[in-house]
């Protein structure tokens, strides 16, 4: 499963087409659009739109399913380093909040055919280094100095995403779209560029995340003595208990029929006192 | 997925500390990532130690403020009046399902402090008001087993040598001795190798080394003349335990040069019960952390019956080769 955030259309678009998502109906704001297990999601400029959209697309999902999920952030920024060239991409290993002088650490993991990374400075509004430009929040040199990409969102969005997913699934990258030269970028810029990023991510982006996976004894196991233990009253200590047993027994012998108690003693369990009987002999039983 | 030490991250107060320079160069590929305080990234909520273990970065740091710790309950104070430990590195290379560092630490990224001067400033203090300090130099970590990059083991020999009135035990799983073997063997200065049943080590003590290498280099240092302790602790109650302690044992025997050995210390599985339940949280694939425990006050260790079971039966094994008052019981 993986979610894959953008703060405009013109940034999405490649990846919608190659995806071949198709919006989704639901009573948000934000545009999501999916394919399969596959989603995109549109939240607008800025770092509260961001945060918004984070939110508002966890809450259509399960938490086993969130858990699962790789869940990215790409977009353009600008750099204040003249070393970048227009186009290039990075990962981001750390994340600062101009606003909030807030450092955020994205870990990095996975491996990527991309591997340059930096970091990014999240601003509240777009940042120019040229004067004369009202569109724009000028910055001097000097407040520059250190900044290597700047952006409006992922500061926002780290923040959120942290919030209703593992931090290890989460990942932010930008392409860099100009030198805070102090004018937009056009929306066709932005998507031929992010079309010619996206061949290379696309296969990353859709692959599975490597340390997910089922865990046998919550999937198989439990389920059985779930079945078994429903009209037993047990409280939830003891489930939990006989939950840590199931998994002691499954470790020791994994090819092993799970050992229950005879269904039709469970009749003869009048009391609390013949139930904890019944119980401990079976945890017993459990740790061979 | 990245190799270990892909990233390493540095506090701004130490990016230009000449040991942070000398560390850095031994990861000529490694990414550095400016950090203000370790703890932003080290002490992050939600962390997956899991995860981190498999690809764990390095965190270059400060240390400042408590350079001295009073010891575990957990472990042997060897009737030592001022039993202390130290934390130069927090987190382990290694990856053993029984380590409570996974339940202590919200990371496991290895965080290695670069003022070691500090730490020998605020030693000489202690020894000077308290005339005496045993201390565990490897406690949160293992120490002589990061010694290639991160030369701790030999500042803090050559230190040791300077202050007679310390006493240093030196923790490790490792088989780097050769780092060290050009010192002078200080009386003062126990080495203490942790050892376990080659079974153990190649299923549960992710990593280490296998147990004939390590009882070459510890029949090296004997030979050499240093102290050594022998640690076999935590004895696990695997399937077949029995068979593999008692083998162990015989091979210790045959194979170690015992008569130069300070004593052996024994000692079962134990743990602080909060640090348990992150464990089983964060490793539910291994059998040896959800055995059916007994809880007393906070602690959860293996039932009176069944620690008896496993301290005679390693003591027995032992004393075929070994003479009563040389076996040491670090937790009963």
């Amino acid at each position: 499963m993986s979610a894959l955030f953008f703060a405009v259309l013109s940034e999405a678009k490649p990846w919608i087409t190659k995806l071949q998502a198709k919006p989704i109906s639901h009573l948000g704001k934000f545009r999501i659009f999916q394919k399969e297990d596959h989603y995109i999601i549109i939240s607008g400029t800025g770092k509260l739109s961001a945060a918004l959209a984070v939110s508002e697309f966890a809450h259509i999902l399960p938490k086993p399913d969130r858990n699962q999920m790789k869940i990215w952030n790409l977009g353009i920024a600008g750099s204040n380093n003249n070393e970048l060239s227009l186009g290039d991409f990075f990962w981001i290993h750390k994340i600062t909040d101009a606003a909030t002088k807030r450092d955020f650490y994205p870990d990095r993991i996975e491996k990527s055919k991309f591997t340059k990374e930096t970091t990014l400075t999240t601003f509240d509004r777009p940042i120019t280094k040229n004067e004369n430009s009202d569109r724009f929040l000028f910055l001097p040199q000097e407040e520059l100095k250190g900044i290597q990409l700047i952006d409006m969102e992922g500061s926002g969005f780290f923040e959120a995403a942290s919030l209703y997913f593992p931090l290890e699934n989460i990942s932010l990258g930008k392409l860099v779209s100009d030198h805070l030269e102090g004018t937009f970028c056009k929306a066709e810029t932005v998507e031929s560029m992010m079309a010619e990023k996206m061949e290379g991510l696309f296969d990353e982006w859709t692959s599975p995340l490597p340390w997910t996976g089922i865990d046998s004894i919550e999937t198989f196991d439990w389920p059985l003595v779930e079945a078994f233990i429903q009209n037993l009253r047990l409280t939830e200590t003891m489930k939990h208990d006989l939950k840590k047993s199931i998994r002691f027994f499954r470790l020791r012998n994994p090819n092993t029929i799970l050992p229950f108690p005879e269904e039709s003693l469970k009749i003869h369990l009048k009391s609390k006192s013949d139930l904890k009987e019944f119980f401990e002999q079976w945890r017993e039983s459990l740790h061979v | 997925m990245f190799k270990s030490f892909s990233h390493i991250y540095i506090e701004d107060g130490i990016r230009d500390h000449w040991r942070t320079k000398e560390i850095l160069k031994r990861f000529p590929n490694a990414i550095p990532i400016p950090i203000r305080h370790y703890k932003d990234s080290f002490n992050r909520n939600s962390q997956n130690f899991r995860v981190q273990k498999e690809t764990p970065k390095l965190i270059l740091a400060e240390k400042k403020e408590h350079f001295l710790y009073p010891g575990s309950d957990f472990s042997p104070n060897f009737s030592h009046p001022h039993f202390y430990y130290n934390t130069i590195a927090l987190n382990c290379i290694y990856d053993c399902e029984y380590c409570y560092l996974q339940g202590m630490f919200p990371s496991a990224n290895l965080v290695l402090f670069v003022n070691w001067e500090d730490f020998f400033d605020a030693t000489k203090e202690f020894i000077e008001k308290n005339q005496s300090l045993y201390l565990a130099l490897s406690y949160d970590t293992d120490l002589l087993a990061l010694e290639s990059f991160f030369p701790a083991t030999k500042a803090w020999l050559e230190f040791a040598a300077t202050e007679p009135r310390l006493s240093l035990e030196i923790r490790t799983k490792s088989t780097n001795y050769s780092q060290i073997a050009k010192f002078s063997p200080n009386p003062n200065v126990i080495l203490a190798w942790t050892i376990s049943p080659q079974a153990i080590i190649e299923t549960i003590e992710h990593g280490t080394p296998p147990l004939h290498t390590r009882i070459k280099v510890i029949n090296q240092a004997i030979q050499d003349g240093w102290k050594v302790r022998i640690c076999i602790d935590p004895i696990l109650r695997v399937p077949n335990w029995k068979t593999h302690y008692q083998s162990l044992a015989d091979t210790l025997g045959k194979e170690l040069k015992i008569d130069g050995l300070v004593d052996i210390s024994i000692g079962g599985f134990r743990m602080n019960i909060d640090f348990l339940k992150r464990m089983m949280d964060v490793r539910k694939d291994s059998s040896i952390l959800f055995h059916a425990f007994e809880k007393k006050d906070k602690i959860v260790s293996y039932s009176n019956l069944e620690t008896e079971e496993i301290l005679e039966l390693m003591s027995s094994a032992l004393h075929q080769y070994v003479s009563p008052s040389e076996i040491k019981v670090s937790y009963t």
